[in-house]
């Protein structure tokens, strides 16, 4: 087991890629915390892993909401005394429309879910990982929209390139106390999110399926083992990068 | 994390096996379970690391320079007459030496530059036609070099190792028909016997430079090893055409000038 006695946190874990985080941790061992504001896909997730003989627990947790996700740390510290890994991967995609007709309150929306979400998660994981003097790791969740274009989704894009920056720079600052902080680019993963947007469009979701080398979307279990694998000791010299796990889209 | 068995029945290729890293990454693949061929110019001492390597599993050597065609198709048949197929190659054979760009002449640039950038290709294109492509599978790791900001005092190797990261790009693309997955690992200053090699200013400047990197302290060869270990595996399935720096954050520092300032004081005393 390679995450025995290590406490994760992994937001947005009430379906797709958190979900098989949240699973792949617990199945390795690590004690589990799954949140998601979707209540109901946490608590599915939560009984999986229960069921399987896993650790977890759910503290449900709207990230764009500072005291929740304030909450959502201090309760993991006092339920289960320490956090060494968090994943911060809840984020929301928004509509397809060009900038010039994006809507503002949608890219508000966006900006909280998916930048300030992320950066609230990493002050929290950073505060204690300091206090516990004993490093961490921390992965962000970007995307191929967070290293390049990404048309009619300009607010997702402008979200996830955020992410890069928070990302590269607390790998700068926090190396010293051998908190490592990365971050990882999926192009569209066959997950609830990722699907949403082929019900919206098929033409278009068959052209970037065709413009991936591989010639598939990746699944949520393959995204999860690069998660895992950047939060394991396999990995103890990764710091400030950005993994894509793209099939070789953006090569 | 990874599972014991997680090389088992994979033949790979690991050149420039003999010492540092790629020992390292043969030494890791053989303990998961791979059979491992390993490959460099040095037959004597390919064969003292081969017998040391043999505590670890199944593995095999001949000895090859990746700048000649003929060798790596001997290599080639040697691997496809007992196998039959090959699963994995690591491209890790290479060389430089530290030198001002303005002294660099033509023999010094060629030969970094054939060496990394020409070995490479040529082991890429005799592996694939011999294997990969016909197999319609295969896994190619790429071992470049911190080269995000260029490479100040070692210009002929940035060169060769940008085209190396340029090419893994262009084939992820045009051998994925084939299945063929390609990435390049960039690791930061490592830890092994390679450093030695170096004179003793250069010693002294690594001591300023292991404080630089965020992390701390240089990587290991089990560092580098292990994200090849990761790249080489079902875990990375959906991963192609990337190059994943091995370097403690190294590659996002902006102060690239000790080697530099060193090689200036060493070969220009007077300046």
């Amino acid at each position: 087991m390679n995450f025995e006695n290590k406490v994760a946190i992994v937001t947005g874990s009430g379906s797709g890629i958190g979900r098989a985080t949240a699973v792949l941790f617990a199945e390795q061992g690590a004690k589990v915390v799954v949140s998601d504001i979707n209540e109901a896909g946490a608590k599915e997730t939560l009984d999986s892993i229960v069921a399987a003989g896993g650790k977890a627990l759910n503290i449900p947790c709207d990230v764009s909401d500072k005291s929740q996700v304030e909450q959502l740390f201090s309760q993991t510290k006092s339920e289960f005394g320490r956090v060494d890994i968090a994943v911060n991967n809840a984020g929301i995609g928004g509509i397809l429309e060009f900038t010039h007709k994006y809507p503002d309150d949608l890219y508000d929306k966006i900006i909280q879910v998916n930048v300030n979400g992320v950066w609230y998660c990493m002050k929290e994981a950073l505060k204690i990982m300091l206090e516990q003097g004993e490093g961490g790791s921390i992965v962000n969740i970007s995307s191929v929209a967070g290293i390049g274009a990404a048309p009619r989704m300009s607010a997702y894009a402008a979200s996830k390139h955020a992410v890069i920056g928070m990302t590269r720079t607390a790998a700068h600052e926090y190396g010293k106390y051998k908190i490592r902080v990365n971050a990882i680019c999926p192009t569209i993963i066959e997950t609830p999110m990722g699907m949403g947007y082929a019900s919206e469009e098929e033409g278009l979701i068959q052209m970037i399926k065709h413009s991936i080398p591989l010639k598939r979307f990746g699944q949520a279990e393959e995204v999860a083992e690069s998660i895992a694998w950047l939060c394991s000791n396999e990995s103890s010299f990764v710091t400030g990068m950005e993994l894509r796990v793209d099939g070789g889209m953006k090569a | 994390m990874f599972a014991p068995n997680l090389y088992k029945d994979k033949i790979a290729l690991v050149t420039g096996g003999r010492s540092g890293i790629g020992y390292g990454i043969a030494k890791m693949m053989l303990q998961l379970g791979a059979t491992v061929y390993i490959g460099s110019r040095k037959e004597e001492s390919l064969q003292k690391a081969a017998e040391e390597l043999a505590e670890f599993g199944d593995v095999h050597y001949q000895a090859l320079d990746i700048r000649k065609t003929e060798e790596i198709q001997s290599m080639a048949a040697k691997i496809k007459a007992k196998q039959g197929r090959l699963d994995i190659l690591v491209n890790n054979a290479g060389g430089q030496f530290p030198a001002l760009a303005e002294m660099i002449n033509d023999k010094g640039w060629n030969a970094v530059i054939n060496n990394n950038l020409n070995g490479t290709f040529y082991m890429i294109r005799e592996m694939g036609n011999a294997f990969f492509l016909p197999q319609k599978s295969g896994i190619i790791i790429n071992i470049i070099a911190d080269i995000f900001r260029g490479f100040p005092g070692m210009i002929h190797t940035g060169a060769a190792r940008a085209g190396v990261e340029n090419l893994t790009k262009t084939l992820a693309v045009e051998w994925s028909d084939y299945n063929i997955r390609i990435n390049s690992v960039a690791p930061g200053t490592i830890e092994s016997s390679g450093l030695s090699t170096y004179p003793k200013q250069i010693q002294e400047m690594f001591n300023d430079a292991r404080e630089a990197v965020p992390l701390g302290r240089f990587g290991t060869v089990e560092d580098v090893a292990n994200a090849v270990g990761f790249l080489g595996s079902p875990l990375a399935s959906y991963i192609s055409g990337i190059t994943l720096y091995v370097d403690g954050a190294s590659h996002l520092n902006s102060e690239k000038m000790g080697l530099p300032n060193i090689l200036k004081s060493l070969m220009k005393p007077n300046k």
